[in-house]
């Protein structure tokens, strides 16, 4: 218990100092950089939630935040609706998706769902070149609204979403929900035997994963005023994996570090884009062969006192 | 129609898979290890070959051989270095193997650029098969790729060595418990991976042209072959890859090349849903 | 267990709580006290002399003109340059040569006493958008640092139509201009006429649109047909790409009303290859086995380094006619070791290797002797560029974005391209004749580092054939 709200005290105070970021370092380059990065931070997040937590891969994240961008754009566009509706309704609709895609899929055996995911958002990006007439081809949408184009208010606009995201992430994990999901994790077919219909539970983990993804695609289209169809690209789906895997999976606050680690590097530095890729290559490397738990996992024990090294080696789980 | 072009350009792109898919079925099938950057091999013996002829003057057959040398020795290196350390949890296969594959693709980008290169051909000129104009070089890299495909397979049938690969892909704990070095089958395995895919990127890319993110088609080639043929069956991959590479040439040909890439993803999809232990699969995922 | 959860989740909640309440007072006040302006371009006084009219309107000016007028000494200490920004794939030729092209011309300003007493500067970031992986984040990053932190006070560059459409959107916001000199898509020029006050700041410099590269394109295939009647049989062959399927349609319209038959087996009448392909068997057999005689090749990447080297190997019997920017490189021969010979390209009339006016020819001269190749057409345009903001400039006399614009609209100049002006939705004016317009022409390698202009008719050699056909 007292490491639990030693924990929270840390999360206290690192929340502060990104609140406090604008007002000491007020750098309009900075700024944007760390809103793409919380951007990132909540796909990386949602993706943890799901893969952490019930252990099964999805390589298809960007599935989500396309169509959360494209649903935001669309609506905004045809419907007139702003961003501040927008953005949780493409969440809404990135739960529709989630169902869609996930219910006949997230029953099978083996590799074959996360096979499964990787092609989701190729069928979801070849969707919005057929009907290029509502969805732009590869123009995409632009012309989109924003809430403001302010810096300062688009970064605390995004840190408000992310760490909203994470909150709610970490409530829900520490949940009875979480538990179920971490069992399904641990010995799926225990967890069955219980009686525990263990589809529907990885479906609702995979829809709050989308939904939050999908909030964030709908909060980039408002940033950038435009939508494309690289929303769905395979770039930003390993990316999030990256993420999460350096920061540590399953902590649901590791991907932010991980996401901020790789924005920074990425396009924050201005390095050529070989080189940051090759260091972040580098980092995974190393982080999955030294420390499987990602940067974080050593801080971070799950949220009820157990170890949670099951689902990336070491020893097993201690009850 | 273009009946006789699909059957020539089919066949010889099939011969090609069938070696580049050879090795991921052994590594798969053998040791367990779904390795992502098998591809990496690929593009990496292709990268090699170029670099000896065009830089080092070294002649086209010597070149060839390097890069078989040079891939195999890495596919030693990789299992030593990278897998073997994480072999007990699939998870971290899975995720060092990506990650060599991404650093692979970075540093040759630095070193090359990453447009892509197209290296000389072993033999120029064209012939015509079937009345189908051909260059002579695909006509090589397929020979070469059967003769290959067919010393592997003899290899794994005839020699004691080959039995004990058999061994370990039956059953691993048994084959240790009859003496069968574990660690040594597996380097051997995975450099035959290596030289297997370098090879067939050494006859193919000067075709093709061959660019840092070539693995990641090669590797989902090579999946989908060794997914559709069924684990563990050589037979199975062999059969698979004209299947694949067919399959490629006539979406290609008849539709467009632009759904080409689409091809080897929905084998995947199909084998997975309706019949996952594959045509002649002989281990059960 | 049960008391560590319900405790765990009233820390949680109350965490919750203080830090959306944190957020949301620090996001409020922000709101309100921040200025939401975006940078604003710096106007530095200038310390030195000037003699230059300040109601100078800028009529039927050469670039010599403006050297003429502009200040005579520049103190050189203490002044500000002036930042121009170019915004470009900088790894790729496409964005060397813009920004060799723009180098060169801010020596020659800064040579002459620079613009408003101040000297020209170029800073530059790279966007990576030759590469089709790349999102357009990453270009959209880079025009951030070059705005923000480099401080650029004009934008030239762009290449990707998606990347310079989301670079365009953020102009409303950054409110200075932006001189695409790589981007030929019409809905760039259309978002000026449909919201002129939020991207007016949009010009496109080169290449002139896509509409108007076909209009090229069909005119030169109007003179073959005359000069060779019997090769009529044409094959469309392009990257699937926006730019292409804009323009595709305007051939299929065109081509066949002038004589020409379109043998592509497709049902779009087009063959599609994904940008960034490697392998061209099929396409070239395609080609040979659908009887063409022609094939109109569309690429704007470097997809034609190995397409051509394919179709020479395999001795396909239809020469390609048509547009490709890779080729249009000087060390494109090299690059296909050789296979280049008798493809034929539409380039400005700017790069043609036999230039059309003075400008040109000195333009021409001098990029050659300082970088040892020749131009492509983002170094003729990032040059005029250069050049019609140096003119917008001292003509305004000042360096606000907002305030150049009327000024930029009023170009009438000429470059290494023809006559520079500009119609209402920004784009360069289209003209066969270069008196009167930016002018297209075509050549078709010959040598090694050589291409031959082979139309307008009034600059043309005789086109040859390959051997095989």
């Amino acid at each position: 218990m007292a490491r639990l709200s030693r924990l929270l005290v840390i999360g206290v105070v690192i929340g502060l100092t990104l609140v406090l970021f604008p007002v000491v370092y007020s750098n309009d380059f900075a700024l944007t950089i760390m809103t793409f990065a919380n951007t990132l931070a909540i796909v990386a997040v949602s993706w943890d939630f799901f893969t952490g937590l019930t252990g099964r891969f999805n390589f298809g994240q960007a599935l989500f935040f396309g169509v959360g961008s494209y649903a935001a754009g669309f609506m905004n566009l045809n419907l007139k609706y702003g961003p501040m509706l927008t953005i949780p309704l493409a969440g809404a609709v990135a739960i529709v998706i989630g169902v869609a895609f996930g219910y006949p899929t997230l029953r099978l055996k083996g590799p074959y769902f996360a096979l499964a995911t990787l092609i989701f958002p190729l069928i979801a990006g070849d969707l919005t070149f057929s009907l290029s007439s509502v969805f732009g081809g590869e123009h995409g949408l632009y012309g989109l609204a924003t809430i403001s184009d302010s810096y300062v208010v688009q970064y605390y606009g995004s840190l408000l979403l992310m760490l909203a995201t994470v909150i709610v992430l970490l409530y829900l994990a520490s949940s009875r929900l979480g538990l179920a999901l971490e069992s399904i994790r641990d010995d799926e077919k225990a967890a069955s035997a219980t009686g525990m219909n263990v589809t529907n539970y990885k479906l609702v983990a995979y829809i709050i994963s989308a939904f939050f993804t999908g909030m964030a695609g709908a909060y980039q289209a408002q940033l950038f005023k435009f939508v494309g169809p690289d929303t769905f690209s395979s770039n930003i789906s390993f990316e999030v994996i990256a993420m999460t895997i350096v920061g540590g999976i399953a902590t649901i606050v590791g991907p932010v570090l991980g996401a901020y680690l790789l924005v920074i590097v990425l396009d924050g530095l201005g390095v050529s884009s070989d080189i940051s890729v090759l260091t972040y290559g580098v980092l995974l490397m190393v982080i999955v062969l030294a420390f499987p738990g990602g940067l974080l996992g050593r801080l971070k024990t799950n949220l009820r006192g157990m170890r949670i090294r099951r689902l990336v080696g070491g020893k097993p789980a201690a009850t | 129609m273009v009946l006789p072009e699909i059957l020539v350009f089919g066949g010889l792109l099939g011969a090609v898979y069938a070696l580049l898919s050879l090795g991921f079925s052994l590594s798969y099938g053998v040791a367990r290890i779904l390795n992502l950057a098998h591809g990496s091999f690929y593009m990496i013996g292709g990268y090699i070959y170029y670099a000896f002829l065009t830089m080092a003057g070294v002649d086209s057959v010597e070149s060839l051989l390097v890069a078989v040398a040079l891939t195999f020795l890495l596919g030693m290196a990789l299992y030593l270095g990278l897998v073997r350390p994480v072999r007990s949890t699939p998870v971290r296969v899975l995720l060092v193997t990506l990650s060599a594959a991404i650093v692979a693709q970075e540093v040759v980008s630095l070193a090359f650029g990453d447009r892509g290169v197209g290296a000389p051909f072993i033999i120029g000129g064209i012939s015509m098969p079937l009345g189908v104009v051909v260059e002579n070089q695909r006509i090589l890299a397929a020979i070469v790729s059967l003769a290959m495909f067919l010393a592997v397979w003899l290899l794994i049938r005839v020699t004691k060595l080959g039995r004990a690969v058999r061994a370990v892909a039956q059953d691993a704990e048994a084959a240790s418990l009859m003496g069968i070095n574990d660690t040594r089958i597996s380097l051997i395995t995975l450099g035959l991976s290596g030289a297997t895919a370098g090879l067939a990127g050494a006859l193919l890319g000067p075709l093709t042209g061959i660019s840092p993110d070539a693995w990641l088609n090669a590797t989902v080639v090579a999946f989908a072959v060794v997914i559709l043929g069924g684990l563990g069956s050589i037979p199975g991959t062999f059969l698979a890859a004209f299947l694949v590479s067919y399959s490629q040439v006539v979406v290609a040909f008849e539709v467009s090349s632009s759904y080409e890439i689409i091809v080897p993803l929905a084998v995947i999809a199909v084998a997975v849903l309706v019949r996952p232990k594959g045509l002649l699969g002989k281990v059960e995922e | 267990m049960l008391t560590r959860r319900s405790g765990m989740a009233r820390s949680a909640a109350i965490a919750v709580l203080v830090v959306i309440v944190i957020a949301a007072v620090a996001g409020v006040v922000s709101y309100y006290y921040v200025s939401t302006a975006p940078a604003t371009t710096s106007t530095a006084t200038s310390t030195a002399t000037s003699t230059a009219t300040s109601t100078q309107t800028v009529t039927s000016t050469g670039i010599s003109t403006l050297i003429s007028t502009s200040v005579k000494t520049v103190t050189s200490t203490g002044v500000q340059p002036i930042n121009i920004g170019i915004l470009a794939p900088l790894t790729d030729v496409t964005g060397i040569d813009e920004k060799e092209g723009a180098q060169l011309a801010v020596t020659e300003i800064n040579d002459h006493g620079g613009v408003l007493g101040r000297p020209l500067q170029i800073v530059s970031e790279d966007t990576q958008e030759a590469d089709p992986t790349i999102p357009v984040s990453t270009g959209l990053a880079a025009m951030n640092r070059i705005v923000t932190v480099d401080h650029a006070q004009v934008i030239i560059g762009g290449e990707r139509s998606d990347v310079v459409l989301a670079e365009e959107q953020q102009l409303p916001k950054y409110k200075i201009p932006f001189l695409d000199t790589g981007a030929a898509d019409t809905s760039l020029g259309q978002q000026v006429i449909q919201n002129y006050s939020l991207y007016k700041y949009f010009f496109m410099v080169s290449p002139v649109n896509s509409t108007s590269l076909a209009t090229g394109l069909i005119s030169f295939y109007g003179y073959f047909h005359y000069v060779e009647p019997n090769y009529t049989k044409v094959y469309i062959l392009a990257e699937d790409i926006a730019v292409w399927h804009a323009l595709v349609p305007v051939l299929q319209y065109f081509l066949p009303q002038l004589g020409f038959t379109i043998v592509n087996p497709q049902s779009a009448g087009a063959d599609y290859f994904p940008y960034g392909s490697t392998d061209f068997t099929t396409q070239m057999t395609n080609v040979r086995t659908s009887g063409a005689q022609i094939i109109c090749l569309l690429a704007a990447g470097q997809d034609s380094v190995q397409l051509i080297q394919t179709w020479a190997n395999l001795q396909v019997p239809a020469i390609p006619m048509g547009i490709d920017v890779a080729a249009e490189s000087p060390s494109f021969w090299g690059q296909t070791n050789g296979a280049a010979k008798y493809e034929t390209i539409e380039v400005g009339i700017g790069d043609t290797g036999t230039p059309i006016n003075t400008i040109g020819a000195n333009f021409y001269a001098n990029y050659s002797k300082y970088y040892n190749t020749l131009p492509i057409y983002t170094a003729d345009g990032a040059y005029e560029s250069v050049y019609i903001i140096a003119h917008a400039m001292q003509a305004a006399g000042t360096t606000n974005g907002t305030a150049l614009i009327p000024y930029i609209e009023k170009t009438n100049m000429t470059g290494p391209d023809g006559l520079i002006r500009f119609d209402k939705s920004h784009n360069v004016i289209y003209n066969e004749d270069y008196t009167k317009g930016g002018a297209l022409s075509m050549v078709q390698w010959t040598a090694f580092n050589t291409y031959t202009p082979v139309w307008p008719p009034t600059v043309a050699k005789p086109i040859s054939l390959p051997p095989w056909m």
